[in-house]
């Protein structure tokens, strides 16, 4: 853009002239920030529809307010949260945050971090002005070693955040430092972190007379504006010194003479953002056929209608956490929808993934299904000893055990019919392996109490293969089908 | 009606439901036992042009979807308790901002870490008040896996129709049962889309106060210009400390739900009309309550059960005139009494009320209703 064009810009044209006044305070660098953004902009030739600003809160946020294009002013250090919706909903449109050094390396460091981790299409312009300028002057991440805030009136003891070594090693794509006391350059930096396809970083010196000036001395705006220069290197090619913050003082450790702080574009790479990569893996996924959830109903009629009058039956499954217990109920419960019949599956479980105790019941029933979670059973499996003690009192009178004889040992059947069947045995004989004792038992369980059709337990086994292969699942449910005819049975 | 029937499980059921809905934006954290919903969404949503992101904690996945709905999107997010604390500043957003959203809650038993596996209804007052400041919100509370799937589409549905955010509030049994459910056709599923402006571009006032109570918005980026903002704001969305503005949004707020009361309020009363004691519970809780009334009935004794659906706003005015010719009230929740004040509140003395709560990590159950029936009333006093 020409100097001609640039002189063309008519501020009026992108403030919402109806919000003035502003409530910045004499000498606050945030409205220097303003202007180059609106020259960045202008320069850029974007239309006010296209252009998104997004702010979190404190004085730097509040610049939003008085842009006329659309513009989020969301919630303390949130700001990349919403931006982050916001631009991956809809990608066309051009994303600029704006964050304070408190609302961005505080509060909302998290956030920082990830959006510059997956490279979100966003640019975030990180006003640092080392205080907390809205709430008084307390000290913030930013505040350097010694300097004083309302609330470390003897000096700040904290080590201070270097905001541009914290965005590149969280992965920012393009990383820039820029001056309040050198507008013309900001500009250029918003410019290229705009123009830059990725998670661009802009850290903006900027200066609060109001409070860190004040309170540590420093002078009004202009004499801020010329320790800056004093303190930064312009356009260095690397991340170095993290002391300067604006308003350095000259009895600092660095005596006001050597520069501590590079300024300009530090980083730059090419990578993917997670906009397009999304969107690739979005094209990848529309044509790979997703592998079906669920056994289809046999029936689309939604009430069974079936001529026996019997009440619920009432199963209950239970063993270790990684038996695969909640997996048995489950087809058991499939194969009765699939058969045309009403069912629900409930489970409880613990924190681990193997071991603990896990549970699944199967209540079957020609009517509606009430309470899901049954506290007297028809038939119990029990593939522990645990699950035994701890469930077999729920057994109604005559209601069948099943229980795995090399885990529980079973004296005598206390009037119930009690299978001890070599479950896990059998998985191990079939298989190889003790993985799929779920299946033997539901092989079992099945012959034993007739629950559901043994082609409906079939199809709804051959339709989710427990454990990846169709064979290996049916061999172990066949096997238990033919160990409920073997087993030891007491009375 | 065309559908499938399948086994469904509750979490599953909510996911299908919102994709049904609509939704083409999930931001989540995971968390159990609301997992479910996370895991189907992100299968679910890229081939259909949907977004999933898994964010870096609760509060930013809340944000995430507000900057999407902003876009114009239909956009969900799922936790438990713990997770649902951290979204309560957004929520409050939302709501504020009127910003259309859905926000799940599956419930365990807590405070903090608490049973993480286990099932509770300990956050009734929590999705009321959980956020800061007076703000009208609703909450759905599904009994069922056929529910959860109609009330995540009427969630979606009152959401954009009312400019609000929505809580689906259930326990974990409801989140994990699995139980025979007819799909419908997606097709054939109702769907409602926020009000959006008309006409000309200049002059949009995103807080306008319209007749109906619901500003129509326009979505970021087309080609209205406008500001949201958290602070309290004026019909331009412009900040704003005027006493007079500041009432009439707040009011405003709360007159939107209000006015659409009686489309918003559901609740589901089984055997109330001749009943003595009507016991009040939803989620897993109500269908104990259902059974325990089945078998109370098959005795004789004349049990109603009144389960809400909207928890918030609460039936009350429905269940205040029942309790009238009942002679107590019952109420059966998974949490040491927090709908029971809203019902001994909403019952205002017409009969006592009495409380069946259960909060060890399990299920309450049809006996501990039944148990709760066999005390006898205590005279005149509530409790």
């Amino acid at each position: 853009m020409s100097e001609t064009a640039l002189q063309q810009i008519d501020y009026r044209q992108y403030l919402r002239m109806d919000m003035m006044p502003h409530i910045l305070c004499p000498g606050c660098g945030h409205g220097i920030v303003l202007k180059a953004l609106l020259r960045a902009v202008h320069r850029l030739g974007l239309s006010q529809e296209e252009v998104v600003f997004v702010s979190g809160i404190g004085c730097s946020s509040r610049i939003v307010g008085y842009v006329d294009f659309c513009t989020l002013h969301t919630t303390h250090g949130r700001p990349l949260t919403f931006a982050t919706g916001l631009k991956l909903a809809r990608p066309e449109l051009t994303v600029i945050v704006i964050t304070g050094d408190g609302d961005g390396l505080a509060i909302g460091g998290n956030h920082l971090i990830h959006a510059a981790r997956r490279n979100v299409d966003l640019t975030c312009l990180l006003l640092n002005n080392a205080v907390y300028g809205m709430t008084g002057g307390q000290g913030a991440p930013t505040t350097p070693e010694g300097m004083r805030s309302s609330i470390t009136p003897d000096g700040a003891i904290e080590p201070a955040f270097d905001a541009c070594r914290l965005a590149l090693g969280a992965g920012a794509s393009f990383v820039a430092r820029g001056l309040t006391a050198q507008p013309l350059q900001l500009d250029d930096l918003i410019v290229q972190a705009v123009q830059h396809r990725g998670f661009s970083f802009l850290e903006v010196l900027s200066d609060c007379p109001e409070f860190f000036g004040r309170y540590n001395e420093l002078g009004r705006g202009p004499e801020m504006l010329q320790a800056q220069r004093r303190h930064v290197q312009w356009l260095g090619a690397a991340l170095t010194e993290k002391k300067f913050v604006p308003g350095l003082a000259p009895e600092t450790p660095h005596g006001g003479a050597a520069p501590a702080f590079n300024a300009g574009v530090l980083h730059r790479e090419e990578r993917p953002d997670l906009g397009a990569l999304l969107a690739e893996r979005a094209a990848a996924s529309g044509s790979r056929p997703r592998r079906r959830e669920t056994a289809a109903a046999s029936t689309a009629t939604p009430r069974a209608t079936s001529a026996s009058p019997a009440g619920p039956l009432r199963i209950r499954l239970a063993g270790a956490g990684g038996q695969g217990i909640v997996m048995a109920g489950l087809l058991l419960a499939e194969a009765a929808v699939a058969a045309g019949r009403n069912a629900t599956h409930a489970q409880a479980y613990g924190p681990e993934s193997r071991g603990g105790a896990s549970k699944a019941e199967v209540i079957i029933s020609d009517g509606d299904i009430d309470f899901p979670c049954a506290d007297r059973v028809d038939a119990l499996v029990a593939l522990t000893r645990e699950a035994l003690e701890r469930y077999a009192s729920l057994l109604e009178p005559g209601g069948t055990l099943v229980v795995d004889r090399d885990q529980v040992h079973v004296e005598d059947g206390n009037g119930f019919a009690c299978h001890a069947l070599p479950i896990t045995a059998t998985a191990q004989q079939v298989l190889g392996t003790a993985m799929g004792a779920n299946l033997v038992a539901l092989g079992a369980v099945v012959a034993l109490t007739g629950a559901v059709p043994v082609e409906a337990a079939e199809r709804a086994v051959a339709a989710r293969r427990p454990g990846g292969s169709l064979e290996r699942a049916l061999a172990a449910f066949r096997a238990g089908l033919a160990l409920a005819s073997t087993g030891v049975k007491l009375r | 009606m065309a559908g499938r029937v399948e086994l469904v499980q509750g979490n599953q059921a909510c996911a299908l439901a919102a994709v049904d809905a609509g939704c083409r934006f999930y931001a989540g954290y995971p968390i159990t036992p609301s997992s479910e919903i996370a895991e189907a969404m992100a299968a679910a949503l890229p081939p259909r042009g949907g977004i999933f992101l898994q964010m870096e904690d609760e509060i930013a996945s809340m944000g995430a979807i507000l900057g999407a709905s902003l876009a114009g999107r239909k956009a969900m997010t799922a936790s438990s308790g713990p997770g649902f604390s951290l979204m309560q500043e957004h929520i409050g957003y939302a709501a504020f901002t009127e910003i259309p959203c859905v926000v799940v809650n599956v419930m365990r038993a807590g405070p903090s870490t608490g049973l993480p596996t286990s099932p509770a209804q300990g956050d009734l007052m929590q999705a009321r008040w959980g956020t800061h400041g007076d703000h009208p919100i609703i909450v759905l509370a599904p009994a069922s896996v056929a529910e959860v799937y109609a009330l995540t589409v009427e969630a979606f549905n009152l959401s954009e129709r009312y400019r609000t955010p929505v809580i689906l509030l259930y326990d974990e049994v409801v989140g994990h049962v699995r139980e025979r459910v007819l799909l419908p056709d997606p097709s054939s599923v109702g769907l409602v889309e926020r009000p959006r402006p008309e006409g000309a571009v200049a002059g949009y006032r995103p807080y306008a106060a319209t007749e109906s109570g619901v500003p129509p918005l326009a979505d970021f980026g087309s080609g209205r210009r406008f500001h949201v903002t958290g602070l309290t704001h004026d019909e331009r969305g412009y900040p704003t400390q005027d006493a007079a503005a500041v009432s009439r949004l707040q009011e405003r707020l709360h007159a939107k739900l209000e006015r659409g009361r009686g489309s918003i309020v559901s609740w589901e009363a089984a055997g109330v009309e001749d009943a003595e004691t009507i016991v009040v519970a939803i989620g897993i809780a109500a269908r104990a309550a259902r059974q325990a009334m089945t078998v109370a009935r098959a005795r004789g004794e004349r049990v109603g059960v009144f389960r809400p659906r909207t928890l918030w706003p609460f039936p009350d005015r429905e269940l205040a005139e029942l309790a009238g010719r009942a002679r107590r009230v019952l109420v059966a929740e998974m949490n040491m009494g927090q709908m029971l004040r809203e019902v001994e509140r909403s019952v205002a003395g017409r009969a006592p009320v009495l409380a069946c709560l259960r909060a060890d990590g399990l299920p309450l159950t049809p006996e501990n209703v039944l148990a709760s029936l066999e005390r006898p009333a205590p005279a005149g006093a509530s409790r």
